[in-house]
């Protein structure tokens, strides 16, 4: 019986990885590039730059566009500076207005890109709200169920902990795979769960069902209440200085205030509303205060929240992983990048193991599509990322929807590169198309002095750390993945000496 | 290596070559298909159920019962994954999981009145 | 402070490795008794656990916890890297414990008192 239960595991191991593995390498890997992807949109926006600004000359640069340009608004917000930029926005809902200043109060725009949001939203819908979402869950639930079956299965956890035996083909790519595996083993199950249950009641609405009767509103509602409101009165009146407001704010959260929110600007019964920051924060739960404008008075706040509601707000922090600053963030990536390569490994492995068996059996056209399929799955993806920074630089700036267009030729390419997968071989593609994008990473510099004039060493002469350490990582990552395709090129040539010799599948999984 | 574990070994590798179900016990004891369907449907009812049941037993408020159900409907559906290929035949996983999420769901009704 | 963890880490690995047998043999045939595993192990898990104090020296505990994961994992990754290109600098990640945990400790103490003059 036990024999049998670790069979069927190792089934939906094998097969629930296979198939969930082409779609979850996508949501692994942009989601690993979307660690950093506020520091990808600062490079894909050049125009954005401006010197450290500080808080108070943000709130007075914020207040005199306000009151310039939208005195009679019901709403003001204003988020605190961030990279020596202020975001303002009056009204709300559909016409709202926004605006970025700089320290001389002037909006500053940038180019039409896609950006880094683009990556962000590929990695947690694939950019379709309602059938993307379902998708990324179901493969976040598989992946769960990969884990769980792979530790089943794989029975010398502990023995094989430290063991990697490279050049040995089959065995190398199980090494590898267990070894990226279990060394990310808490990563990836933090992630692969936070990420599935990172909105709740969006895809499992049972509970709100049954105990609130449906009711979403009285639900999030009662956990969440949002900032104070209460009618204008319809006589003006004298607000305290803002900077003033925000201390007080500051004294009663313990915390840096990120944004505020003025509502009824210049009357009467003006509230302004200041939230903690939250970004650093391990739980990512609203802490706010909502503070009379004329009189500083306490009108409402949440600062704590119940276990429950900030165990739900963990989950969603260590699922971002904004919470320690650049160090955390790196750690990420690094994990990350390592996750994507069990996904990876793991497809390669299945390709890996039956190859030299099926030569010439009927069995042979699953594996051969298989094998092709791994290839656009995971070298085209990564192709059409390392081409997401291209079209950036390149498309020309006034064009329209530029930013859509920039999507559209993300898939494109996705789309030229599986081509590609179907009428190559199988390894000539994996090097092609590792060798484009390597080519595609390590010319970027070249590309941003062709039009934008400047390259990392300007970004680091003018103090540009964001704009410069992304353009070293693309370039590091090109140099990299310039040595796999050479590795699986000269791997390619000696493979059929090795096919020769076919290795009999013994031992683990 | 054993006898035994030869012969395991070659039912695995058979197992893990076959994209369609072919005779072994395993297989031929469910269907693939029912099996999958068992996880993946059988398991979001049984979460379904789980969660509308746990959200009027748990002994917390009715917010936080809610929000901590919600969440723990996921450890129940990776379970009914896991049982449904690892379950002995393909019934016995439908029969566990469907009965598990019919009978915690109308529990939740009856209790939620 | 994370690279400092991690090299706690490093060394933490690299005792528990060589308490087996199959990775001793790697770098030499050293005879071991029963009571240097013992030692080697307790001093491993003492590491790895010990890795978690510079990352608490800048960050509250739950994110120190959280961070302490993630060192611990990426310490595994570089390890097995380094055991299967260069063995025999893992033995000397081993043996360099003890030197890392007093650099580490002389780094925590000057965090700590520029913390205080801040």
């Amino acid at each position: 019986m036990k024999a049998t239960f670790t069979l069927s595991m190792s089934w939906l191991h094998t097969w629930g990885g296979l198939v969930v593995g082409w779609v979850l390498f996508a949501v692994v890997f942009t989601g690993t590039l979307a660690v950093f992807h506020h520091e990808i949109e600062e490079w894909m926006r050049p125009e954005l730059h401006a010197e450290e600004m500080s808080a108070a000359r943000g709130l007075r640069v914020a207040e005199t566009y306000l009151k310039h340009n939208a005195p009679k608004a019901r709403s003001w917000s204003i988020a605190l500076p961030e990279d020596g930029l202020v975001t303002v926005r009056s009204g709300g809902g559909r016409r709202a207005k926004s605006a970025v200043l700089n320290a001389d109060g002037e909006v500053v725009t940038s180019r039409d890109t896609a950006g880094g949001e683009f990556l962000a939203g590929l990695h947690a819908n694939f950019r379709s709200r309602g059938f993307g979402t379902w998708v990324v869950i179901a493969c976040g639930l598989f992946m769960l169920g990969a884990i769980v079956s792979g530790i089943v299965v794989h029975k010398r956890i502990f023995r094989d902990f430290f063991t990697f035996r490279p050049g040995k083909g089959q065995r190398s790519w199980l090494d590898g795979h267990n070894l990226v595996g279990v060394a990310t083993l808490p990563f990836q199950i933090v992630i692969a769960a936070s990420g599935v249950l990172i909105n709740p009641v969006s895809i499992m609405p049972a509970a709100v069902e049954t105990a609130f009767k449906g009711d979403d509103g009285a639900y999030f509602d009662s956990i969440y209440w949002g900032p104070y409101r209460r009618e204008a009165a319809h006589r003006p009146a004298a607000a305290l200085p803002l900077p003033e407001l925000v201390a007080r704010g500051e004294a009663l959260l313990e915390t840096p205030v990120e944004s505020l929110q003025i509502s009824h600007p210049g009357d009467a019964n003006s509230v302004v509303t200041l939230h903690g920051d939250l970004e650093s924060r391990l739980t990512k739960m609203d802490r706010w205060v909502s503070l009379d404008a004329v009189t500083g008075r306490l009108l409402d706040g949440q600062l704590d929240y119940s276990g429950a509601t900030t165990t739900s707000g963990v989950i969603v922090g260590l699922h971002l992983g904004t919470f320690g600053g650049a160090g955390v963030r790196w750690l990420y990536l690094l994990l990350g990048m390592a996750s994507s390569a069990m996904v990876a490994t793991g497809l390669v492995l299945f390709i890996a193991k039956r190859e030299p068996r099926h030569a010439g059996k009927d069995q042979a056209w699953f594996v051969k599509a298989a094998a092709r399929i791994n290839v656009f799955a995971c070298a085209g993806l990564i192709v059409a990322c390392a081409a997401l920074f291209w079209t950036n630089r390149l498309l020309p700036l006034d064009l329209q929807d530029r930013a859509a267009l920039e999507g559209r030729i993300f898939f494109w390419v996705w789309v030229v590169c599986m081509l590609h997968a179907v009428v190559r071989p199988p390894r000539r593609a994996w090097t092609e198309q590792l060798a484009v994008t390597a080519a595609l990473c390590l010319a970027l510099p070249v590309l941003n002095v062709a039009t934008t004039g400047a390259w990392f060493a300007t970004y680091a002469m003018h103090g540009d750390v964001v704009r410069a350490v992304v353009e070293l990582t693309v370039m590091i990552a090109g140099g990299l993945l310039g040595w796999l395709a050479w590795r699986v090129g000269r791997a390619g040539k000696q493979a059929p000496a090795s096919k020769a010799r076919p290795r009999v599948a013994v031992g683990e999984a | 290596m054993r006898a035994s574990d030869a012969r395991a070994s070659s039912k695995r590798s058979v197992l893990i070559d076959a994209p369609v179900a072919i005779s072994t016990r395993w297989l031929a004891a469910g269907g693939v298909v029912s099996r999958i369907a068992a996880g993946i449907l059988g398991g979001y009812w049984a979460a379904y159920g789980t969660a509308a049941l746990l959200s009027v037993t748990l002994p917390l408020g009715k917010t936080d019962a809610t929000t901590l159900s919600t969440i723990l409907a996921l450890p129940a559906h990776l379970i009914a994954l896991l049982w449904a290929f690892g379950a002995r035949t393909a019934l016995r996983a439908w029969i566990g999981i469907a009965g598990g999420a019919i009978l915690s769901y109308a529990l939740a009704q009856v209790l939620a009145r | 402070m994370i690279v400092l963890a991690v090299l706690f880490a490093l060394s933490g690995w690299s005792c528990l490795c060589f308490t087996m047998e199959r990775h001793r043999r790697v770098v030499r045939a050293l005879h071991w008794q029963r009571g240097t595993a013992i030692l080697l192990r307790a001093a491993g898990i003492v590491l790895l656990v010990s890795a978690l104090g510079p990352l608490a020296a800048v960050w509250p505990l739950p994110i120190a916890i959280a961070a302490w994961f993630a060192v611990f994992s990426l310490a595994q990754l570089l390890f097995v890297m380094f055991l299967t290109y260069q063995p025999r600098a893992t033995l000397g990640l081993a043996i360099a414990g003890v030197p890392i945990v007093g650099l580490g400790l002389f780094l925590l103490t000057l965090v700590g008192r520029i913390r205080e003059t801040l």
